[in-house]
C-alpha cells in the first residue's frame, strides 16, 4: 500500500535558524503516529510543514505518491485535516457553524450544505457525542468541549489524515483520554485513515500511538515502536529526566531531572 | 441556520431600505411631487419637478444607498479579515488618505479643471493607502501590524490635511476642504453617481464571494489555509475590493465616518457573529442608515444644511458607546 505521506530530507529555516533539519518520514495508513520531544524541538513546525502551512526550503513531500506542489489546495484540504493547538475560534460563533466549516473543502463556492454534507456532519457529531452542545456559542464552552467541537469539525471533513497539534494540552484527564480514543478510533475503524499527533504526555503517547518519532533540535533522533523510542537512555539524553516506565500499563512517570 | 427572530430582523432591514429611499426622495429644500415628476419624466416633459427629481433627488438617494452599502461592506470585510471588531476604513486611514488627496487637489486649485479631478484624486489616495499598508506589513500581515500601520497613516494624513487647512489660500478653499473632511451628499449629480458606481460594483463583486473565506478566517489563518483557502489570493481580492469601495465612496462624498465601524458591529448579533453572513446584513444596514441620516440632515431646520458625516458621527458615537457598554462582557 502506498503511504499517505512520504517526506524526504525536509529542511525549514527562519532567519538562518534551522528549525527543521533534514527530516525524512513516512506516514502509513491505519496508525496513530506520535511526535514527541522537548519544547522547541520543532514538532509543531514539522506538523505545519506536513499540513502545507509552512513551506520547506528543501526536501520532497508526497501525498499518495504525488508531490504537494502538484496538488491544488482544495483537493489537498479534502484529504488532510489540521487541528491547531488550542483550536482557537476568533468570533463567538455557534458550535454548528464551526463544525459546518469543516465541510468547506467539499463545498462549491457559497452553496448551501447538501445532503451529503449534512450526513457527514451528523456522523461527526455522533462520533464525538456533542449533540448537547449544539446551539451554544463556542466561547461559552470549556477547553475540553472546544476540543471536541474542533474534532467534530475535522471528522465532518472525512479526511484521510488528521494532523493534531497537542490536542490534549490543558485538558482534564477525562477529556485527554476521550480525545485520544477518538483519534485512535478514527484510524482503526477505517484502515485507510491515519493520525499524526504531537504530544507532551508520554503516558498518552505509549498508550495510544502505534509508532513514535522523537525530535530534538529539529532532527528526528529516534523512531519506531513506543518501547524503543521511550527507552530510559532516550529519555535521559533528550528529555534530561529519569522516568519510571511500565509499558504494559501504558505508564511513563517522570521522576526527577538530571 | 437563522432563527425566526433573525429572519424577522433581516426582512425588517430589507424593508427599511425602500422605505427610507422613498422618504429620502421626498426630502429637500423645495416641495416636490414625486408623482408629477415621474409622470413628466415618462412623458418627456422637462418640468422643474422632473429636473429636480432626476438631477438632484434621485442621484442623491442612489448615492446614499451605494455609499452606505460600500462603507458598511468594507467595514464588515475588514473586521472579518483582520478578526478585529475595531477595523474599519476610517481607522486604517484609508478614508482619510482619500480625503487628503482630495484636499491637496482642492488646495492647489486643480479641482476647477474638471468635475472628476477631486473624486479621482480621492480614489487614488485610498488605493495608495491600502497599497502602503499592505506592502509595509509585507509577509507579517497579522491584524495588529496592519492596524498599527493604519493608525499611523491615519494620523499622518490627518495632520497633513490640517496643515493644508492651515495654509489654505482663500476662504472658499477652506470651506471646500472642510466639507470634504466631514462628508456630505449635497449637491451631487448623476455625474458623480456614474463615476463611482462601476468602482463600487467591482468592489462588491470582489467582497461578496469571499463569505466562506471570512467564515473560515474565524478559525485562524492556519486553519483557514488547511481548509483549502488560498490565503494570499483571497486576502488580496478582499483588500482590493475594500479599497475600491472606500475609495469610490470617499471620492464622491468625502469622509462619512462611523458607518464602516458601526453598522457591522450593530448587526453582528443578528448573524450569530458569523463574518460571512454579516456582509449581506451590513450592506443593507449601511444603505438604510445612510439614507436615514441623509434624510435627517435635509429635514433639520437651520441656516445651512448640516453635513451627513456630522449626523452619522453625532448619532453613531453615543449609540456605539451604549452598544459597547451593553456587550462589553462579550468583547475580549
Amino acid at each position: 500500500m502506498t503511504p499517505i505521506i512520504k517526506a524526504n530530507n525536509l529542511c525549514w529555516e527562519i532567519n538562518q535558524t534551522k528549525i527543521i533539519n533534514d527530516i525524512s518520514l513516512t506516514i502509513e495508513s491505519g496508525q496513530v503516529l506520535g511526535i514527541i520531544g522537548p519544547n522547541g524541538a520543532g514538532k509543531s513546525s514539522l506538523l505545519k510543514i506536513l499540513a502545507r502551512i509552512n513551506k520547506p526550503q528543501t526536501g520532497k513531500l508526497n501525498l499518495f505518491d504525488k508531490p504537494y506542489t502538484e496538488i491544488d489546495l482544495r483537493s489537498f484540504a479534502k484529504k488532510i485535516a489540521y487541528l491547531e493547538q488550542n483550536a482557537p475560534v476568533n468570533w463567538p460563533i455557534l458550535v454548528e457553524k464551526v463544525i459546518e466549516l469543516g465541510r468547506s473543502p467539499h463545498q462549491k463556492s457559497y452553496a448551501k450544505l447538501n445532503p451529503e454534507d449534512n450526513v457527514a456532519i451528523k456522523k461527526a457529531i455522533e462520533a464525538t457525542g456533542i449533540k448537547h452542545l449544539l446551539g451554544r456559542v463556542i466561547s461559552s464552552l470549556s477547553q475540553g468541549e472546544k476540543m471536541l467541537v474542533a474534532l467534530s469539525r475535522i471528522f465532518s471533513l472525512e479526511p484521510k489524515l488528521i494532523l493534531a497539534d497537542e490536542p490534549t494540552a490543558a485538558l482534564d484527564p477525562y477529556h485527554q483520554l476521550l480525545i485520544m480514543e477518538l483519534l485512535q478510533n478514527h484510524t482503526k475503524t477505517n484502515q485507510d485513515q491515519a493520525a499524526v499527533v504531537v504530544l507532551h504526555d508520554l503516558s498518552l503517547a505509549t498508550r495510544f500511538c502505534d509508532k513514535l518519532l522523537l525530535m530534538h533540535k529539529g532532527k528526528i533522533v529516534s523512531s519506531g515502536t513506543t518501547e524503543s523510542v521511550l527507552s530510559d537512555e532516550n529519555l535521559r539524553e533528550y528529555y534530561k529526566i529519569n522516568c519510571y516506565s511500565d509499558f504494559k500499563q501504558g505508564l511513563i512517570q517522570p521522576l526527577n531531572r538530571i | 441556520m437563522p432563527t425566526s427572530k433573525q429572519r424577522f430582523y433581516f426582512y425588517l432591514l430589507l424593508l427599511s431600505v425602500p422605505l427610507f429611499f422613498i422618504w429620502h426622495l421626498y426630502s429637500g429644500p423645495t416641495d416636490l411631487s414625486i408623482i408629477t415628476a415621474l409622470k413628466d419624466l415618462l412623458n418627456g416633459n422637462s418640468s422643474t419637478d422632473a429636473l429636480i427629481f432626476s438631477e438632484i433627488r434621485l442621484p442623491r438617494a442612489l448615492l446614499a444607498i451605494c455609499i452606505g452599502i460600500s462603507l458598511a461592506l468594507s467595514g464588515a470585510a475588514l473586521q472579518g479579515l483582520l478578526i478585529n471588531p475595531l477595523a474599519s476604513p476610517d481607522l486604517l486611514g484609508v478614508s482619510q488618505s482619500g480625503v487628503f488627496a482630495a484636499v491637496l487637489v482642492l488646495y492647489y486649485g486643480l479641482a476647477s479643471l474638471s468635475w472628476f479631478i477631486v473624486p479621482l484624486a480621492a480614489m487614488s489616495g485610498a488605493l495608495i493607502a491600502v497599497a502602503i499598508i499592505f506592502s509595509l506589513a509585507g509577509k507579517y500581515q497579522g491584524a495588529l501590524t496592519i492596524i498599527l500601520i493604519g493608525i499611523a497613516i491615519n494620523a499622518l494624513t490627518s495632520a497633513m490635511t490640517s496643515l493644508a487647512l492651515n495654509f489654505a489660500p482663500n476662504p472658499f478653499a477652506l470651506q471646500e476642504i472642510y466639507f470634504w473632511m466631514l462628508g456630505s451628499l449635497s449637491n451631487r449629480s448623476s455625474n458623480e453617481l456614474f463615476f463611482a458606481l462601476p468602482f463600487m460594483m467591482l468592489g462588491w463583486a470582489l467582497i461578496f464571494p469571499r463569505k466562506r473565506f471570512l467564515d473560515a478566517m474565524s478559525l485562524g489563518e492556519d486553519t483557514a489555509l488547511s481548509l483549502g483557502f488560498n490565503l494570499k489570493k483571497q486576502k488580496l481580492l478582499l483588500i482590493f475590493g475594500v479599497a475600491l469601495c472606500t475609495g469610490a465612496s470617499v471620492a464622491v462624498s468625502g469622509n462619512i465616518s462611523f458607518i464602516g465601524l458601526m453598522v457591522p458591529h450593530l448587526l453582528r448579533p443578528l448573524v450569530n457573529n458569523e463574518p460571512g453572513r454579516l456582509l449581506t446584513y451590513s450592506a443593507l444596514g449601511g444603505a438604510s442608515l445612510l439614507l436615514l441620516a441623509d434624510t435627517l440632515v435635509q429635514n433639520i431646520p437651520g441656516p445651512q444644511e448640516l453635513q451627513v458625516g456630522v449626523i452619522t458621527a453625532a448619532l453613531g458615537g453615543p449609540f456605539f458607546l451604549l452598544l459597547i457598554f451593553k456587550n462589553r462582557h462579550l468583547l475580549r
